[in-house]
């Protein structure tokens, strides 16, 4: 039905995907959207997924760490090396960054989402978006 | 928000670092440090966010992921394959468990209610038997602490007056026994004394063993701190006054202190040296009471000269013994020698050593392990254990009755969902495995909550004080075993009930689920009943049964209460205030006293509200009647030596029958003038007149008594006759079931006794009298009162505290009981009444007629239910009539428990029924037939 929906708007992810792209989960497209601003450490990422969220999605460690493995797995995140902490606190932790991949990933991901959300919003499901 | 937040949470973050632990090695090394640091984090930022809570909160939630994050990194990395999207199909025996443990946890999340059932029942039934069971091994199935070798002592015992062969010795005996007995390598004595520790109101009652010279070598009991008694600090040494003092008491009131060795706590008044400390949880052998402390025995008493004394005298048997066998002999060969003494004894002592029947006494020996309960009460002690073990199996029944219904019907709703499993390949062990998982999620959480229930109730118990001024330390704690039992227990049962709708379920006749048959109500849907609905009825009636039961034993208990409560004891209690004072007696002679006495009452009568000051020898129904009971030879047909008669007594000033409100039938009742000097005087109840001078007037009769302990003649010559002057009506004075006893008051000021029962009557309550007595009763150094002040009302209700007690844990099992019955009845009918929606729908559809159609279907589930009704009646009923002797004064017929029992269950049942089969007739049949 989605993809239906997805290529009345711009074709399938298939066709916008250049190669086998992993399809993401909310809290994995959560996390490299986090990164894409650059390299952060968990309690960021934490944090920032808590703002962009307004406070709905709540991570925990456990599980936080197990998308991270994942997503450095799957080549979509990396972790920042050689990275001089300002401070001395900040040298136990681990911070990590977005791969070119995972920016593809994103962005794949991002697109795809916004044709499903044009498609709910031609059906008068949600108000129509400012275009940005 | 700083990005270092500091460290608050070393606990929290311990707990964190050792969950992590779980985790596979090399996933622990890549990103344990990173997690941890991450849950500090988090854990401060909570703080500051919204305090404390917020952090229990966080810290609760990340706990509790990670057993099933581990599970799953276990699992991936046994794949050794990048994680997929989805796993299903994920092979080996761990990544189905893992798969079953997150299907499980989903399809939880989805019926909330069926698991928050399950866990609230079991965990309800599992912490009453854990309780129950606790308190059982904490008390009457304790096992000793402290002693060495246990199986090498020996418990001797003297038979008593009337030949029952478990009496206590006397000192001369053990004496005897020790020096004569070869078997024995040596033997201790020893009995339960009160103390009052500290001074005056502000002292605390303890209870010490009196301890005989050998005691810590025979028993092997030593003390953590400090020495035993040295042989020189016994009798027959000097007796010192020295103390060890419980690792309890030790703890509560001298903080653990090691200082307090050496040192002198005031017991009774009297300087003791604290000279040890005894091990932790040492029981009294008595009473299941831990031993506050040990004192020597002959130690100078403070009062009353009669412990030393009686220490002499073959007649006077306080004391318990334990004796240590040598090696390599047995009890058979003790009970001969001891035999053999006890024939020795009888001929050379033979007044003190025959008995009321005129045959010789005996001692038995009995192994430590069969006297660890006192034999005589080992049958009451028992009995008591076993109804509450009874009574707590039942709600246990009635929670595994619940959650197997529940279970049950949901394996019957999943018939489909399993059926549709197994024609697309599903393996018989697959399914096995995961409703197996789905049971293990609801056990473990059982058991945790039973473990929560049990660690209040026993928290409770052991705050628990009775409302009188005796120590009771009762040694209860969870036990570690029944703890682990629980546990298990809950898990197996939760797993037991999965198996067998498992079972059914992985088995099934792929047909009629897939054509959208459901299973029938009673009857299958062409009239057959399947094995699956037989199961659930039967557990339907099972539940009924069990829950009646309890509800009605209840309910038996707290009516007997009411009544005992209501009773009409023939006296007031309203307005009054007590408490005891006692004069010491070498200080004064029974004329002084009098006058101390009266000069007492006269003070008391004076102050401000008061109504009546009254001294009294013993108060009625309540636990001070100390010399109530006396033996009295009559003028008439019972005047014969040796026919006396057993009667209650007590002596009183002048206004106190009055200020009880016993009401007077005839003559007088006691005055100011009936004074040492004057005739002896007595005032009677109907009983004591009735037995004594049947059909007669009582007034001016006489009798005499023999016990003159404490009497306050003139005349001094015996026998001193007493002239009934006045008879009132009949009351409860000893134990409220005790019927009717003959009782007589004479004249305190006739009767002297040297401690006596202060009341105040107010015009109001009797609490208002209590700061009065305190005031202005003042004692004598060292005198601890035996009664504090308090409200008689008080002390008479000590005399319900067991039906209390009992009431109270039965009115709550019996609320859980009928909460838990009337949510599985209510659930199972829910269930079945659902499962015929289609049929209802079809019946409906043909024109059936909606009211027809609800009877049908709420008739099954109110037949079952009259059905465990039956049957619960018919185990209730031979159950009540056993335990008839401890419902007093309500029959096991009672008509309000009864009725009330059965008609909350009916009712019960009836709503279950109707309610949703009503729901499912207003539903359209069509949208039921489209759902197929």
């Amino acid at each position: 039905m989605a993809e239906k929906e997805a290529k009345e708007h711009g074709g399938s992810r298939r066709a916008l995907a250049a190669e086998e792209v992993p399809t993401l989960k909310r809290t994995e497209f959560l996390v490299l959207l986090v990164l894409a601003d650059g390299e952060s450490h968990g309690y960021r990422i934490v944090q920032e997924m808590e703002d962009r969220t307004g406070g709905k999605v709540r991570i925990l460690p456990g599980n936080l760490y197990a998308v991270l493995r994942r997503l450095s797995k799957q080549g979509l995140v990396a972790e920042a090396e050689g990275r001089k902490a300002p401070d001395l606190a900040d040298q136990r932790r681990r911070y990590y960054r977005l791969t070119p991949l995972g920016r593809r990933v994103l962005a794949t991901e991002a697109e795809f989402l916004r044709s499903l959300v044009q498609a709910a919003s031609d059906r008068n499901l949600i108000p129509k978006s400012a275009p940005s | 928000m700083s990005d270092q937040p500091g460290r608050r949470t070393p606990l929290l973050e311990h707990v964190y670092r050792a969950l992590l632990r779980l985790y596979p090695e090399t996933v622990r090394a890549e990103d344990g440090r990173a997690m941890e640091e991450l849950f500090s984090d988090l854990c401060e930022a909570e703080r500051r966010r919204r305090g404390w809570l917020g952090v229990l909160v966080i810290s609760i939630r990340s706990f509790a992921e990670v057993p099933m994050r581990a599970l799953l990194a276990r699992a991936e990395l046994r794949r050794g394959s990048a994680p997929r999207r989805t796993s299903a199909g994920g092979g080996g025996p761990l990544g189905w468990f893992v798969q079953d443990l997150r299907f499980g946890l989903r399809s939880l999340r989805r019926t909330p209610v069926v698991g928050m059932v399950t866990i609230l029942s079991l965990g309800l039934g599992v912490g009453a038997v854990t309780t129950a069971c606790s308190l059982a091994a904490g008390t009457i199935f304790r096992r000793p602490v402290g002693l060495s070798d246990p199986q090498g002592l020996v418990t001797i015992y003297t038979s008593r007056e009337d030949g029952e062969p478990y009496g206590n010795t006397s000192f001369p005996d053990f004496q005897s026994i020790v020096e004569e007995i070869d078997g024995l390598e040596g033997g201790a004595a020893f009995g339960l004394r009160g103390f009052a520790m500290g001074e005056g109101l502000t002292s605390a009652s303890i209870l010490a063993e009196e301890v005989s010279r050998d005691y810590f070598a025979v028993t092997g009991i030593r003390p953590v701190l400090g020495r035993g008694f040295l042989p020189g600090e016994v009798y027959p040494g000097p007796a010192e006054r020295v103390v060890i003092l419980g690792h309890h008491v030790w703890m509560e009131h001298f903080g653990g202190s090691s200082e307090v060795l050496g040192r002198a706590v005031r017991l009774n008044g009297q300087p003791f040296t604290v000279v040890g400390i005894g091990p932790k949880g040492v029981m009294s052998r008595r009473l299941p009471v831990l031993t506050d402390a040990w004192v020597p025995i002959g130690v100078p008493g403070t009062r009353s000269t009669r412990r030393a004394e009686a220490l002499l005298e073959r007649g006077t048997r306080p004391y318990l013994l334990l004796g240590r066998m040598k090696e390599g002999v047995r009890i058979g060969q003790i009970q001969t020698q001891l035999s053999v003494l006890a024939g020795r004894l009888h001929r050379e002592y033979a007044e003190v050593w025959t008995d009321d029947r005129g045959q010789a006494r005996a001692f038995t020996p009995l192994s430590e392990k069969d006297s660890r309960l006192n034999p005589r009460a080992r049958p009451l002690l028992a009995g008591i254990a076993l109804f509450f073990l009874v009574a707590t199996g039942f709600i246990l029944l009635i929670a595994c009755s619940n959650v197997a219904t529940l279970f049950l019907a949901r394996a019957g709703r999943r018939r489909r969902e399993m059926a549709i499993r197994i024609s697309v390949g599903a393996s018989r062990p697959r399914l096995l495995g995961q409703l197996l998982t789905e049971g293990l999620i609801l056990g473990l959480p059982s058991g945790a909550v039973g473990v929560l229930i049990a660690l209040f109730t026993v928290r409770q118990v052991k705050t628990f004080s009775l409302p009188l001024n005796v120590p009771f330390n009762p040694a209860v704690s969870l036990d570690h075993r029944v703890l682990i039992f629980a546990i298990l227990a809950s898990i197996g049962a939760t797993l037991l009930f999965a198996l067998f709708p498992a079972l059914e379920a992985s088995r099934p006749d792929l047909m009629p689920p897939l054509k959208g048959e459901g299973g029938g109500f009673l009857a299958g849907p062409k009239g057959r009943t399947s094995r699956r609905t037989r199961g659930r009825n039967q557990l339907v009636v099972v539940q009924c049964a069990a829950s009646l039961v309890l509800i009605v034993g209840a309910a038996l208990f707290i009516r007997t209460l009411q009544k005992a409560t209501a009773m009409d004891l023939g006296f007031s209690t309203q307005g009054v205030a007590v408490m005891t004072r006692s004069l010491p007696e070498s200080e004064y002679t029974p004329a002084e006293g009098i006058e101390v006495l009266r000069a007492l009452r006269g003070r008391l009568s004076a102050l401000p509200g008061v109504v009546s000051a009254q001294l009294s020898r013993s108060l009625e129904l309540t636990l001070f009647q100390a010399g109530a009971e006396a033996t009295v030879f009559g003028e008439g047909s019972w005047t014969e030596e040796g026919e006396g008669q057993r009667v209650l007594r007590n002596s009183v000033t002048p206004g106190y029958l009055e200020m009880l409100e016993i009401p007077l039938l005839r003559g007088r009742t006691l005055q100011e003038s009936d004074v040492p000097g004057s005739p002896l005087v007595a005032v009677v109840n109907e009983t004591f007149a009735e037995r004594f001078w049947p059909g007669q007037d009582p007034v001016g009769r006489r009798f005499r008594m023999t016990d003159m302990d404490g009497w306050h003649g003139e005349t001094g010559t015996d026998p001193i006759w007493m002239t009934v002057v006045g008879m009132v009506k009949n009351g409860t004075y000893e134990d409220f079931d005790d019927g009717l006893i003959p009782f007589f008051w004479t004249s305190l000021f006739q009767d002297y006794a040297s401690t006596v029962a202060v009341s105040l009557k107010g015009i109001g309550e009797g609490e208002e009298m209590v700061p009065l007595l305190r005031d202005h009763v003042e004692l004598a150094p060292g005198e601890v009162p035996l009664v504090y002040p308090s409200t008689l009302d008080g002390q008479v209700s000590i005399q319900f505290i067991h039906l209390r007690i009992a009431s109270d844990l039965l009115g709550w099992g019996g609320a859980f009981g009928l909460i838990l019955a009337a949510v599985g009845l209510y659930g199972i009918v829910t269930m079945a009444v659902t499962d015929r929606t289609r049929e209802m729908a079809i019946r409906l559809a043909l024109g059936a007629d909606r009211g027809e159609v609800i009877r049908r279907v709420s008739r099954g589930g109110t037949n079952l239910a009259l059905v465990g009704l039956l049957v619960g009646l018919l185990i209730g009923l031979p159950l009540a009539h056993l335990l008839r002797s401890v419902f007093h004064g309500v029959g096991p017929l009672d008509p309000l428990a009864l009725g009330g029992g059965i008609g909350i269950l009916a009712l019960t049942a009836l709503v279950a029924s109707l309610v949703p089969a009503r729901r499912v007739t207003r539903i359209h049949p069509m949208t039921v037939l489209r759902e197929d």
